[in-house]
């Protein structure tokens, strides 16, 4: 091994290296030094990108640097690097207390530290403490978290309840504002007290307040439901309405301020209002599913430079942010239409590590986002400007408790009549509940203009205020009272093929139904829309044979490639013992494609028995072949990836053959065989790391060992336990809640995949620490196609 | 009530308000695309009036809703039966609620459960076979897979929701399938859109 060898030669080489770092070191202070003499020389020795301040000193000899302490050129990009590694590590450490992040949810805990981190600047003495800048929250802290929440939108739902979801945010919201304003307009002038600086607001001012201060916060939202996990209808009633009321909150916050700096407003600049609502929210739609389709129709066409396809999907989605904020249009619904428009297609086409990439990219930064926001947040608390004034505070708190309340009950009255699963009052208790406030209405009352609204500060300690009561008090509640009604949680089981399958049916069923009664109804225009998509629409965005793949039979892809590689975690293979550390180091990195492959490939549909004795001797060759090649790769042979996944997914195949092998029983001929050529995209097209949950089996199973392949092997047991232990250090926290890579394989998988593999499962062990790592929790991911 | 279309009475009007829970102005609708389903004015329904719907024809299993009407090998479906079967689409009456309404309800959705069941269990013996359900994936997905996919598909679909081993799916571990049981009740005639129905329903009891 190289490392030995190192050791032994330390002596002289640490020095040698020593003095190499030395000398780098003084090469690059070399100019910061020279900064001192005249001009032209430094010029010359200048690195371009040195800002070296200009000093006039003509040739005053000063001692030679050797060290330099230069930190205004580097200051910004340090401080924000500082910034997000504190972030970073706070989230580190709250997960190492477990108890404190059960009983508190992380966004108050952020918050704390950004208390804390702000009275120590303000100690500190600081002059410009950072602000949570509205510019930098709207165009950097927020797109990652909208774009996280859209791409991975569960459609689905999110479809069914839209005109619940619609009311809500629109109506709720709109509601919301004018009760909060009215009222509170009301109570500032029936001040009794002295001529109160609140006599001074008006009722437009109020307005524009009340417009703020009512919309729900997506991110603080999402920031607390995710550790509840309650079911999936509340969720994504709440967060829907989160998402969508942006376009009502930027109508009216656009509205009341530019009328408030003027003084009136007359019925026209209403009705002008409400066009403008239309215009803002289907703008922003469009905008963005343009922006949609031209990703999911790039992403045809990487299928040789696979290593920007992630890039793709976030310039993309950035671009149709910042297009629709251009035009003053929504952005956030921009950003959702952009992601949910374009998933199916873009999936289809990329590669599974593309995937997989995306997504953890896009969880890393909307993880990094909520925690800055939030400690920001804490900082522009404690060394923002405020101006507090009990009545004007408690009064907006209590109203907006109130405003919710008569707000969610009332609207659910009206949205009953036309639901058929109605919802219950738990169901709107929690929607009232869950209705937080978050620093979305923080950066709006940041970006009021101090001249038009002299009560801007008094406006911003309101808006903490309530933010605070939101996120601490009904933050924290929140999980104790779920327990306590008893309210449905999240079903942790995820869709299984039948559910897949009696799904479709159903949709066939009730479209034909539909059309025996003659009605138009929601399954006609659904199932017309589907026929359309799967005509026109896939064969202009989906590249190649994926194109022309149903559905159900991508779905069974998904989970069956899945399969094999938990089986492969797991143990697959135990007559390639040797090989497996190998078939680790494959699977991450990209070897060149072995000749041999290709006869494998060309042999598999027909598979007859005999060839498959064949198969396995020229694997098990290669595998002992790969394992001498060097553990290194660059962004050039990654392009190899086709190539690499077939493999990899064919070493599944033929490991699964070869346990079925070992069965003795009436074998099945059934073998999971792909549909068209070899170099079908649909093997490299599994979806590994993404969803490892959406597809597991039903839930009675659940809790039966993670590696059941037969339930009753003998050898199961014992797989059990390696694996199980694995998966619960993994689930314990939010982020840690692993279903990156350590999967749950489904517990009654096809006959041909029986167990041979549990028995090596204990050889596994290491391979699952290779390839297992804490994500992002899963179970936000819900896998659906887009139009299901 | 509103505007008569109907060339005839409808029969046992109120009879089969009451069994199936539609309303007065729901059963004229469904009376007047009942007589427009039946060219000749026969009064009852041969399998070639359902098969002139177009859309029915391209739906995958839209030979199989057909059958579910004609049950037990009769040949015509009159009113009644294509108000009865429709009626499993009817979301649960709120009257009818009032009284043990969980009982109620779960019944309702039992039975709604179990005409699907009976679209795939073409012979009626309680079970899903796995050739059923082979037919039944044949059908929804069509030339664009292959054998050995359909057979693995089955394959696991039973796998997965046998809970006793014996290698067919009963009514009762049908029912116990995630995600069927949130989808009913439907209620496709109740999502007002067209402008007839406004028309109809002006007046609704």
């Amino acid at each position: 091994m190289p490392s030995r060898t190192v050791l032994h030669r330390s002596l002289p080489e640490r020095g040698l290296l020593l003095l190499l770092v030395l000398v780098l070191l003084e090469g690059s202070l070399l100019p910061l030094g020279a900064a001192s003499s005249p001009d032209t020389s430094s010029r010359q020795a200048d690195v371009d990108n040195h800002k070296v301040p200009e000093e006039n000193h003509n040739f005053t000899k000063k001692a030679f640097p050797v060290l330099d302490f230069s930190y205004d050129h580097i200051q910004v990009p340090f401080e924000i690097s500082l910034w997000v590694l504190l972030a970073s590590l706070m989230k580190l450490g709250f997960h190492l207390i477990p108890r404190l992040s059960n009983i508190v949810p992380e966004s108050c805990l952020l918050i704390v530290v950004g208390l804390l981190v702000g009275g120590l600047i303000k100690v500190v003495g600081e002059q410009d403490p950072p602000k949570l800048d509205s510019k930098l929250f709207f165009l950097v802290l927020l797109p990652p978290i909208i774009l996280d929440a859209g791409y991975f939108l569960p459609i689905r739902p999110f479809m069914e309840n839209l005109g619940t979801i619609l009311m809500f945010a629109v109506v709720g919201t709109i509601w919301n504002a004018f009760f909060i304003g009215g009222l509170l307009y009301a109570v500032c002038q029936i001040q009794p007290s002295n001529p109160s600086i609140l006599h001074q607001l008006d009722l437009l001012s109020c307005l524009l307040f009340g417009s703020i201060i009512s919309a729900v916060d997506p991110v603080a939202v999402l920031a607390v439901f995710e550790e509840i996990h309650i079911n999936e209808l509340l969720h994504i009633l709440v967060f829907g309405e989160s998402l969508l009321n942006d376009a009502v909150t930027v109508v009216l916050y656009h509205l009341f301020e530019e009328f408030a700096a003027v003084g009136s407003m007359t019925v026209l600049d209403a009705f002008l209002g409400v066009i403008s609502f239309l215009v803002v929210s289907l703008g922003g739609v469009l905008v963005g599913a343009i922006y949609g389709i031209l990703a999911a129709f790039t992403s045809r066409f990487t299928s040789h430079t696979r290593v920007i396809e992630p890039l793709f999907v976030f310039v993309y989605s950035y671009m149709a942010y910042l297009s629709a904020e251009m035009f003053h249009l929504s952005g956030i619904m921009a950003l959702i239409a952009c992601g949910a428009v374009m998933r199916p297609y873009v999936e289809a086409n990329i590669s599974h590590k593309s995937h997989t990439t995306i997504k953890y990219f896009l969880k890393m930064w909307s993880s990094v986002s909520e925690t800055l926001i939030f400690i920001l947040l804490g900082v522009a608390t404690v060394d923002g400007k405020h101006l507090w004034n009990w009545t004007f505070v408690s009064v907006t708190v209590i109203l907006c408790l109130v405003a919710r309340v008569i707000g969610v009950v009332g609207l659910t009255f009206i949205i009953n009549k036309f639901r058929i699963v109605k919802l219950t009052t738990k169901d709107q208790f929690i929607i009232a509940y869950g209705g937080l406030r978050g620093a979305i209405a923080f950066s709006l009352g940041f970006l009021l203009n101090k001249e038009h609204f002299p009560l801007r500060d008094m406006f911003l300690t309101a808006i903490i205020t309530v933010i605070f009561f939101t996120v601490f008090v009904q933050g924290m509640t929140i999980k104790p009272l779920v327990d306590l009604l008893a309210v449905k949680k999240k079903q942790e089981a995820k869709r299984s093929i039948n559910e897949e399958i009696h799904t479709q049916f159903l949709d066939h069923l009730l479209t034909g139904i539909e059309d025996i009664c003659g009605h138009y109804g929601h399954h006609h225009w659904k199932d017309k829309l589907n026929r359309f998509n799967k005509k026109y629409v896939k064969k202009c965005l989906i590249a190649g044979e994926r194109s022309k793949e149903p559905q159900l039979i991508a779905f069974y892809h998904k989970m069956e490639m899945k399969h094999a590689i938990e089986l492969v975690e797991s143990g697959g293979g135990s007559k390639l013992p040797s090989a497996l550390p190998s078939t680790v180091s494959m699977q991450n990195i990209q070897p060149k494609k072995p000749p041999p492959a290709k006869p494998v490939e060309r042999v598999l549909p027909q598979l007859p028995k005999a060839k498959e004795e064949e198969i396995r001797k020229i694997l098990r060759s290669n595998l002992q072949r790969t394992r001498q090649r060097l553990r290194s790769y660059n962004r050039h042979t990654l392009v190899a990836d086709p190539f690499e996944d077939r493999f990899s997914d064919l070493l599944l195949k033929k490991q699964r053959m070869i346990e079925m092998e070992k069965r003795i029983k009436e074998m099945n001929n059934y073998l999971t065989v792909p549909t068209g050529p070899p170099d079908s995209p649909t093997l490299s097209r599994a979806r590994l790391a993404s969803d490892p949950q959406s597809y597991s089996v039903k839930p009675t199973l659940a809790n039966v060992p993670t590696i059941q392949v037969d339930l009753a092997s003998p050898d199961s047991a014992d797989s059990v336990t390696l694996l199980d232990e694995n998966r619960q250090a993994d689930q314990r926290g939010r982020e840690a809640e692993d279903q990156g890579l350590t999967m749950k394989p489904p517990s009654g998988p096809s006959k041909h995949k029986r167990a041979g593999e549990a028995d090596e499962a204990k050889e596994q062990q290491k391979l699952l620490r290779c390839l297992s790592d804490p994500g992002p929790s899963a179970d936000e991911d819900e896998d659906d196609a887009f139009l299901p | 009530m509103g505007s008569s279309f109907s060339r005839n009475k409808i029969p046992n009007q109120a009879e089969l308000m009451q069994e199936t829970g539609f309303s007065a102005a729901h059963l004229l609708r469904l009376h007047e695309r009942f007589e427009i389903l039946d060219k000749d004015s026969k009064g009852h329904l041969s399998p070639e009036d359902f098969e002139t719907i177009r859309e029915l024809a391209i739906n995958p299993i839209g030979g199989r809703i057909i059958g579910a009407f004609f049950s037990a090998g009769q040949e015509t479906v009159d009113f009644s039966t294509f108000v009865r079967i429709l009626a499993h689409f009817h979301p649960m009456d709120p009257n009818r609620t009032k009284n043990g309404a969980q009982q109620e309800a779960a019944n309702s959705r039992t039975k709604k459960l179990r005409f699907v069941f009976q679209l795939y269990d073409m012979d009626r013996d309680g079970k899903i076979s796995r050739e059923e359900l082979l037919q039944v994936l044949r059908a929804m997905l069509g030339l664009t897979v292959t054998e050995e996919q359909l057979q693995s598909i089955t394959e696991r679909a039973i796998q997965e929701a046998d809970l006793d081993r014996d290698d067919a799916i009963s009514f009762d571990e049908f029912k116990k399938v995630r995600g069927l049981m949130a989808v009913v009740p439907w209620r496709p005639e109740s999502r007002l859109g067209g402008s007839q129905w406004k028309k109809l329903t002006s007046i609704r009891r």
